[in-house]
């Protein structure tokens, strides 16, 4: 695996529940440039399900996912999509 | 009371008797839960026109006009014809059919669960049977539209498949599994436990490098469902059944209960009568 991609911004969503996180990730995406990476701490089940895939769906690239704990992860989600 | 005629022949057009005298319910056909803005409209105003002013959503995702009085029945179907809306299934018909949008709209299904309800109300709605049938459609485990509680049920699946070459070993699919399916070995690969993997696609959906990739797909069959007095789930039949095997499957398991069921018996009662094995002996012709 290779080293961890410069990060641009780190985002620390823990505690906080669905859409908020998704809603909070696309805001902090939209002050990146293309190619940009954002870090995203989620936390609870719905959140690493839904948030990851949502941004799959959009376009963007997960880069790197970390786990932090058991309902715990750090993303790493590059901008590859226009918002 | 000698006004309402034959009340069998009323069912048939979707009209049901209420406990006021000369009221009726006109059940209209919904299927898959989907009203255009026009049918909508034109609802609104027919039912404002004949009946008490509200209409009532069906458990089966359908649209009852309730309080039409007995002089007004034809009318009502009359003036619903132009939008598009149909008299409904009552007695031994094939019943409204239920399906959840499926992976039109729904994160969570790979599978277009709203357009094979659609196909099974085109083919079997509007037809008589021996017994009520009810089918329901869902597009993932999920199973939103209570497919087991049917007398036909479809659960739309996905075979999680790995390409270890693209997986760098993050173990969000472990993390995500509800079913604890996946766990990571000593090469943080993930190792999927067949036995408990449920095919629902959380972990392909979730893997952020395509490294779980979609198998086989298709539909869980389930057979003799029921509610009312005698609950039973259905029972898994098949698996990984495709659309066109779907409407087909359906046609043999009708032939089946129009074969074996006594008048008004549940598929799940004469499944309980035969056994499982002559449903299956009668579907694959041995």
């Amino acid at each position: 695996m290779s080293t961890e991609p410069e990060v641009k911004a780190t985002l620390d969503l823990s505690g906080i529940v669905c859409p908020e996180n998704y809603v909070r990730t696309l805001l902090a995406m939209e002050e990146l440039d293309a190619g940009e990476v954002l870090a995203v701490i989620l936390e609870g089940y719905e959140a690493m399900t839904n948030v990851p895939r949502s941004l799959k769906m959009d376009g963007q690239t997960i880069v790197k996912v970390e786990r932090l704990g058991e309902e715990k992860i750090r993303l790493l989600v590059k901008k590859t999509a226009r918002l | 009371m000698a006004q309402t005629g034959n009340y069998l022949e009323l069912k048939k057009g979707g009209f049901i008797k209420e406990r006021s005298s000369d009221r009726f319910a006109v059940r209209l056909r919904i299927p898959v839960g989907i009203l255009t803005t026009d049918q909508l409209a034109k609802l609104s105003e027919v039912a404002h026109q004949y009946s008490d002013g509200f209409v009532h959503i069906t458990s089966r995702q359908g649209i009852e006009i309730p309080g039409v009085r007995f002089a007004d029945l034809e009318a009502v179907k009359t003036a619903l014809a132009p939008a598009g809306l149909a008299p409904g299934s009552c007695g031994p018909r094939i019943r409204n059919i239920m399906a959840c949008p499926g992976a039109v709209s729904c994160s969570h299904a790979f599978l277009n669960a709203r357009a094979l309800g659609q196909a099974i109300d085109a083919r079997f709605v509007g037809k008589d049977y021996s017994v009520k049938v009810k089918i329901a459609v869902s597009g993932c485990p999920n199973s939103c539209t209570t497919p087991q509680t049917n007398d036909i049920g479809f659960v739309g699946t996905v075979e999680p498949i790995l390409n270890p070459d693209l997986c760098n070993g993050d173990g969000l699919c472990e993390a995500v599994c509800k079913e604890g399916a996946i766990s990571m070995d000593d090469n943080d690969l993930p190792v999927l436990d067949t036995e408990k993997c449920i095919n629902c696609g959380d972990c392909i959906a979730a893997c952020p490098t395509e490294a779980w990739a979609t198998g086989r797909q298709g539909y869980t069959v389930y057979v003799g469902g029921k509610v009312g007095r005698h609950p039973q789930l259905g029972a898994k039949f098949a698996e990984f059944v495709t659309d066109n095997e779907s409407l087909d499957l359906i046609e043999k398991i009708l032939a089946f209960l129009g074969k074996y069921g006594k008048s008004g018996e549940r598929l799940g009662s004469v499944i309980n009568r035969t056994g499982l094995e002559e449903l299956r002996r009668y579907v694959n012709g041995t």
